[in-house]
């Protein structure tokens, strides 16, 4: 869970109003595993402008990815297995020692290109809200990427969906944004805390106007 | 006649076993490549300086290993 510090003193005047100075916003440190940061330091992204820097980091929550690991660590016992009940394939097959390493050692190969592949799908698809624009990167089977964008101050409405019980007790859902006229929404699907993330894209879109 | 070709076969599985890997792992290692040209250039799109050289790292030593397998494959024929 990342950690929001605030980013304001208060500063008490002797006999006068306390003042509110706004302190510099405390970066985080991105992890491999990081699917949500605030003010991220040493990310950089295509055609960021000059003045540009990044507010949120949005990814799929991590429990997302429980499928593929618990297919993959599944995978991994499948050939301790074949090789226990070998013998009911002997009559059928038989292939010599080397064959079988070579056969072995492929479908790792296999195994640890199928956990690159989600891992990367996971990892590269991103939603980035920097104090310009928002961006959105979806990537689908990695041969596949479509990357939108909207400026600040054309998003009218920010909104949250979070339906079901999975969805609560891990806290994401879907974060919504709806663009003036023809524009499409922008959505950042199984975001982990969405209130969260919907509040400041509100104060931001509020604090553009 | 085809009683004695399916013995041949049968009696040689070892060798057309090699031969379909070999073809098997030529057309992973090329996907490998592919793979690994891909996040390299996503990895543009979006780089988190600490991690994207392991990132390319993992993808160039996946890529090798299956070029690895391949001449192992080829090599003990």
């Amino acid at each position: 869970m990342p950690e929001e510090k605030s980013g304001e003193f208060i500063i008490n005047n002797a006999g006068g109003a306390p003042v509110t100075v706004e302190a510099e916003p405390i970066k985080s440190s991105p992890h491999f595993y990081s699917n949500l940061l605030f003010h991220p330091e040493n990310v950089i992204f295509q055609n960021q402008e000059g003045d540009e820097e990044i507010v949120l980091l949005v990814r799929r929550d991590l429990i997302t990815n429980l499928p593929w690991i618990l297919s993959a660590v599944a995978l991994i016992f499948v050939p301790p297995l074949i090789a226990i009940f070998s013998s009911l394939f002997t009559p059928f097959f038989n292939l010599s020692g080397e064959t079988q390493i070579i056969i072995t050692l492929f479908y790792y190969i296999i195994i640890f290109g199928f956990i690159l592949i989600q891992f990367a799908t996971w990892y590269f698809n991103i939603g980035l809200v920097t104090n310009v624009r928002v961006i959105d990167i979806d990537v689908s089977g990695i041969l596949n990427k479509h990357i939108s964008e909207t400026r600040l101050n054309i998003i009218e409405d920010v909104s949250y969906v979070q339906i079901g019980s999975i969805r609560t007790i891990f806290d994401y859902g879907d974060v919504i944004m709806q663009t003036a006229g023809t524009q499409p929404n922008f959505e950042f699907d199984r975001s982990p805390e969405p209130a969260r993330i919907a509040r400041i894209i509100a104060d931001m879109i509020g604090g553009s106007r | 006649m085809s009683l004695d070709l399916i013995n041949d076969l049968l009696a040689g599985q070892d060798l057309i076993f090699r031969l379909v890997l070999i073809v098997l792992i030529s057309l992973y290692g090329l996907f490998a490549l592919i793979v690994a040209i891909q996040i390299s250039n996503l990895n543009k799109s979006l780089n988190q300086i600490g991690f994207s050289p392991i990132f390319n790292a993992l993808t160039i030593i996946h890529f090798f290993a299956a070029l690895a397998l391949l001449v192992y494959a080829v090599i003990s024929l």
